[in-house]
């Protein structure tokens, strides 16, 4: 996909096990998540989705293909960011699961809120 | 020292001089300071010797080292300062911690809980990472027509502020339960009056009402992980019925379902928060399955499965709170 602009945080010092990444794609932009999403982690990535959403955008993605890890905050974060995205008017999806996240999706019942290809 | 340094050479003065000034510097003093030492024993060695032309020379070259110093002076009071804040960051975090755990006990039921028909164990090990005390909860109590109800919940956040949430959940899924509210109905409840709570968490919570005298069990789980039963004969259950999303979602859910399931006396519940099975998941194995082939494995006393289950899923003890409650219906 050439034109997508590219933005790592992985120079940035972690005490936490996630990365992320994020890829703008006009009015779209992409975060993917890998590792672990816990409760330290969910805290930067608030931060990360809060400036996300201060962007011009119309579409936010969150693909957590390669997640090995996440609780309840860590869908708590992901939620907040899908009912912030949907009061601005923007579309929300969560493009792609590990079998792990999905596991816990399931779990905590949100497969219908998160995973639906309507949202 | 210094006299018999510059007269002499001797390497073990040098030797004493490095120990006393890293003495000095733990102590406090500053790089000025050490430097303000060393001139005025320079001076006074100076002061035996009042004809040498080199004089001026010295102490204007102690003037310029001052001036040179005063970067690594301020480099150093930085370094002390950022020192110091990380102390005071570590004993807040250990007194919000210490603070969060004396609030769970406060909060949560003193000792394990006393029912008719029912023998019940506990077990509750606040988180020990980073202060992170906090959500999880457990309940156990007499309902009408001998049955007993028994809670475990889970609200997300860590520290003060998720033991006083957790309070507050606990308080609203025991006055929804004593007033005779279908299982069902308490979770659906205690949704809409998380709507009206301060708090924006979420929280995960099964709630089961054992009937000893139609061995029946009926369970409704919002977001938890599923309860076990085991029969009198050991076989093991996984209860994946009576599900509905997490509390703390908006829109509340109308409607949520609950499911009946025999339990027959001799049969055992296990109740638990997912911070007994979160080191195994982390390893990328299946938390669940492994409780339930211990469980499966061990029949005995309800104690030494709680104390089993602790061994071997979080030996590495509670990162995030732990709770367990095996209640066996008797005989």
């Amino acid at each position: 996909m050439a034109g997508n602009e590219y933005s790592a945080d992985s120079e940035q010092a972690t005490q936490d096990g996630l990365r992320i990444e994020q890829a703008r794609d006009g009015g779209r932009m992409t975060l993917d998540l890998a590792g672990d999403l816990d409760m330290y982690a969910s805290q930067r990535l608030m931060q990360e989705l809060r400036q996300a959403l201060e962007q011009p955008i119309d579409e936010l993605q969150i693909n957590a293909a390669n997640l090995d890890f996440i609780d309840s905050a860590g869908l708590r974060a992901v939620l907040w960011a899908q009912s912030e995205a949907q009061s601005k008017g923007m579309a929300f999806r969560v493009t792609a699961v590990s079998r792990v996240a999905e596991r816990v999706i399931d779990l905590a019942g949100l497969r219908e809120i998160l995973l639906s290809p309507a949202a | 020292m210094l006299a018999r340094y510059i007269e002499e050479g001797e390497e073990a003065q040098l030797e004493a001089a490095y120990t006393l000034g890293r003495r000095c510097f733990a102590d406090g003093m500053t790089i000025l300071g050490l430097l303000d030492l060393h001139r005025t024993a320079v001076e006074d060695l100076l002061a035996e010797h009042p004809s040498d032309p080199d004089q001026g020379q010295v102490v204007r070259t102690f003037g310029f080292l001052a001036e040179a110093l005063g970067t690594f002076e301020m480099a150093q009071r930085g370094y002390r300062e950022a020192q110091e804040r990380a102390r005071l960051e570590q004993e807040r975090a250990a007194r919000e911690q210490a603070i969060a755990v004396g609030l769970q006990q406060d909060l949560l039921p003193t000792g394990v809980p006393q029912v008719p028909d029912f023998e019940v164990a506990v077990r509750y090990l606040p988180g020990e990472a980073r202060s992170h005390a906090g959500g999880d909860w457990y309940d156990v109590f007499e309902l009408d027509g001998d049955r007993a109800g028994f809670v475990v919940g889970d609200i997300t956040g860590h520290g003060v502020g998720a033991a006083a949430h957790m309070g507050q959940l606990r308080v609203a899924v025991l006055a929804y339960a004593l007033a005779e509210f279908q299982p069902s109905d308490v979770v659906i409840g205690v949704d809409g009056l998380m709507g009206h709570l301060s708090t924006q968490q979420m929280a995960t919570l099964v709630y089961a009402v054992a009937d000893p005298a139609r061995e029946q069990l009926t369970i409704v789980n919002a977001g938890h992980p599923p309860p076990l039963v085991i029969d009198p004969t050991g076989e093991v259950r996984q209860v994946t019925e009576g599900r509905s999303r997490l509390l703390g979602v908006r829109p509340p859910m109308q409607e949520r379902p609950q499911v009946v399931i025999p339990f027959r006396r001799g049969s055992r519940l296990v109740l638990y928060t997912d911070g007994l099975i979160e080191q195994v998941e982390r390893s990328g194995q299946d938390g669940i399955a492994l409780l339930e082939a211990i469980a499966a494995e061990t029949g005995g006393r309800k104690e030494d499965l709680c104390d089993l289950l602790l061994r071997k899923l979080a030996p590495d003890g509670a990162h995030d709170d732990v709770c367990i409650v095996i209640t066996d219906l008797l005989l």
